[in-house]
């Protein structure tokens, strides 16, 4: 039980009904103790009347008159050793009031009248004690077992009711997405423990939301920020690198100053586009038909493929649809271009076909040396090229989950295939 | 020519204001909306190289004011913002062109001369120099008044080595300028070289003097004399 995942009910339920059997058990125990207690008292007062007859008799003289059944007086011969009485004794004998052998109780007494000694043995039935008893344990069982099953039954059906609440914020937590506070919604409810729960739950997304807004500012100001200053110092490497007498020494370290700061302004440039990416700053979703869009696009590549040597061939459906904003659309697949025009073999293919349900951009290429589950991590690049920033894919994946489209990766025969599919 | 920068940071505006003088126009700075607003109001400018985001008002407001008074004053927008609404808006207001921080002085100072020479020549599209001459308007190229045919790309080249000479353009900047934001620029140094021996060699061919000299695997500059 310990190791076993239990439901809260079944728990509860299972040890309700281990404290009901031992309720049970014990009060059953006290129960026949006291009912036996009174049929000793019973029987012991019938005795008493018996032995009180007997007395009385032997005092007027009229042994006979007493009932030689169940009560037998014998004058004895001599003194009877008293300790032995009284001598209890149940047997069974012969009820002609019910016709048939029965439980009785014998008791056997001395008296002393006039200096002789009586022994008396009186009998009383004891039948109808026994069905008593009977009669109480027959009830007493079938009422604890029925009981039982009625509260289990009521646990059940009540705690449906009183743990909805707790469901419901179950489900909100699930629910729950960084950025998206506005979305939850307050759960009534009057359980002080779902109460508490709640109010955790909610003090914990306000913190949350907070350290998430702060994180974000920083990045977008820090993205926004630098710009200026990188404008600046740009301009000033350039006015160094526009002199006439530098030499080809110097001229090579000024150079890499300015990739560097060409690479730092790039990488803020699309850290803010990936922020207006999660800020949801393009908001024009509709439903486009792609076909004319990525002719549109990759016409922009076939220069730069037949720059490099590389074949784009493409097969478009004008039934591919998708729900999605044009921009973020464009931006999307000119990642993912240029992520194959990038990685693509010497003289290799870039392949883009789409049908009625995806679309498929594939390039022929090395295989990854990193595992493909971490291809849209940012930062992510295979051949350690200080050139790419390494954001591309990772913006691919972003636009993906905002939009609700699939994208797969795979590598078939020395061919990366991206698969994007369509909104889910 | 006048042409009044409005931008708040200093050092970017004495920047720009130091690469346009080399274009032998006259500049002046204003630091902030008040004192752009007061400038505007003495002085006549024919161009507006605008900051939007100024600490003491909105710079697209200063655009009205320009318009009230100098119809066809170009305007040039900057912002560090690369939002579309930005964009749109400005463009909405009448400014001519819109920049995006951070811009190479080569692409500041082809956008001015293209608003420039959109406002100023109407029906004179021809861009001389020497013996090159462009139609602007019918994108053709002639080189002692004989045709010559350049690709898209490599007429969009000779365009900005005209509109800076003497200058020098780094590949950063020329692949910006030839295929924008969409395209990692540090990507297009095979391109951008194969494309400038293309055009290079066209221009050879066809008679031209050999204007274009590469400096050190820093950039390219197109001088004016051989």
């Amino acid at each position: 039980m310990i190791n076993k995942k239990l439901k809260l009910l079944s728990k509860t339920t299972i040890v309700y009904l281990i404290v009901t059997c031992i309720v049970f058990f014990v009060t059953s125990i006290f129960l026949f103790k006291a009912i036996d207690n009174y049929l000793e008292d019973e029987v012991e007062q019938r005795f008493q009347f018996f032995e009180h007859r007997a007395k009385s008799a032997l005092h007027r003289g009229h042994k006979s008159k007493i009932n030689k059944k169940y009560l037998d007086v014998t004058k004895l011969d001599k003194e009877p050793d008293l300790n032995k009485y009284p001598i209890y004794s149940d047997t069974t004998m012969y009820d002609s009031h019910l016709d048939r052998n029965s439980l009785f109780r014998k008791k056997t007494v001395v008296v002393s009248y006039k200096k002789d000694f009586y022994e008396i043995v009186m009998a009383t039935g004891l039948d109808e004690f026994v069905l008593l008893k009977k009669a109480i344990a027959r009830i007493l069982l079938p009422a604890v077992i029925f009981l039982a099953l009625i509260v289990v039954i009521a646990n059940f059906v009540l705690s449906g009711f009183f743990l909805k609440p707790f469901h419901k914020i179950l489900e909100l937590m699930k629910i729950y997405k960084v950025g998206s506070k506005e979305n939850l919604s307050v759960v009534k409810t009057n359980t002080v423990e779902f109460e508490k729960m709640q109010a955790l739950f909610l003090g914990m997304v306000d913190r949350i939301e907070d350290d998430y807004k702060n994180l974000k500012e920083y990045t977008e100001n820090m993205a926004h920020e630098m710009q200026t200053p990188l404008a600046v110092m740009r301009n000033k490497i350039l006015d160094l690198m526009s002199d006439e007498n530098l030499d080809e020494n110097k001229s090579k370290v000024i150079k890499s100053v300015y990739d560097e700061v060409n690479h730092l302004s790039n990488l803020g440039k699309t850290l803010n586009l990936l922020t207006k990416i999660e800020n949801n700053e393009y908001k024009n979703t509709k439903t486009i038909g792609t076909k004319d869009l990525l002719e549109d696009i990759l016409n922009n590549y076939s220069e730069l493929a037949e720059l490099k040597n590389l074949k784009l061939e493409y097969h478009l459906d004008d039934q591919n649809k998708m729900d999605i904003d044009p921009k973020l659309f464009r931006i999307m697949i000119d990642n993912l271009m240029r992520n194959a025009v990038r990685y693509s073999s010497e003289e290799g293919t870039i392949n883009v076909v789409s049908d009625s349900q995806s679309i498929r951009i594939s390039n022929s290429g090395e295989k990854l040396t990193f595992e493909p589950e971490k291809l849209f991590e940012r930062f992510m690049s295979s051949n350690n090229d200080s050139n790419s920033i390494g954001l591309g894919l990772s913006i691919v994946k972003k636009i993906c989950d905002m939009n609700c489209v699939k994208i797969k990766y795979e590598y078939q025969d020395g061919t990366h295939i991206f698969i994007l599919s369509g909104n889910c | 020519m006048k042409i009044l920068i409005i931008e708040d940071n200093k050092n970017l505006s004495e920047d720009i204001k130091k690469v346009l003088s080399e274009e032998d126009f006259l500049v002046e700075n204003a630091f902030d909306f008040n004192s752009a607003s007061e400038k505007l109001a003495i002085h006549n400018y024919d161009l507006l190289i605008l900051d939007i985001g100024l600490p003491d008002g909105n710079g697209l407001d200063l655009i009205n004011e320009v318009k009230d008074k100098k119809e066809n004053c170009g305007i040039l927008i900057l912002s560090a913002k690369d939002s579309i609404d930005d964009k749109v808006q400005g463009l909405d207001f009448g400014a001519d062109d819109y920049l995006t921080k951070p811009f190479h002085p080569a692409e500041l100072v082809a956008r001015i001369k293209s608003i420039i020479r959109r406002k100023n020549f109407k029906g004179n599209d021809y861009l001389i120099f020497n013996e090159i001459k462009i139609d602007l308007k019918s994108g053709e190229t002639f080189i002692n008044e004989v045709d010559l045919q350049l690709t898209r790309k490599e007429y969009e080249l000779l365009l900005y080595f005209l509109y800076n000479k003497n200058r020098l353009l780094t590949k950063e900047s020329i692949a910006e300028h030839l295929w924008g934001d969409s395209i990692d620029t540090a990507d297009n140094f095979d391109f951008i070289y194969n494309h400038i021996k293309n055009l290079r060699k066209k221009l050879l061919a066809s008679g031209c003097k050999d204007y274009i000299k590469s400096k050190y695997g820093l950039g390219y500059k197109f001088r004016s004399e051989v």
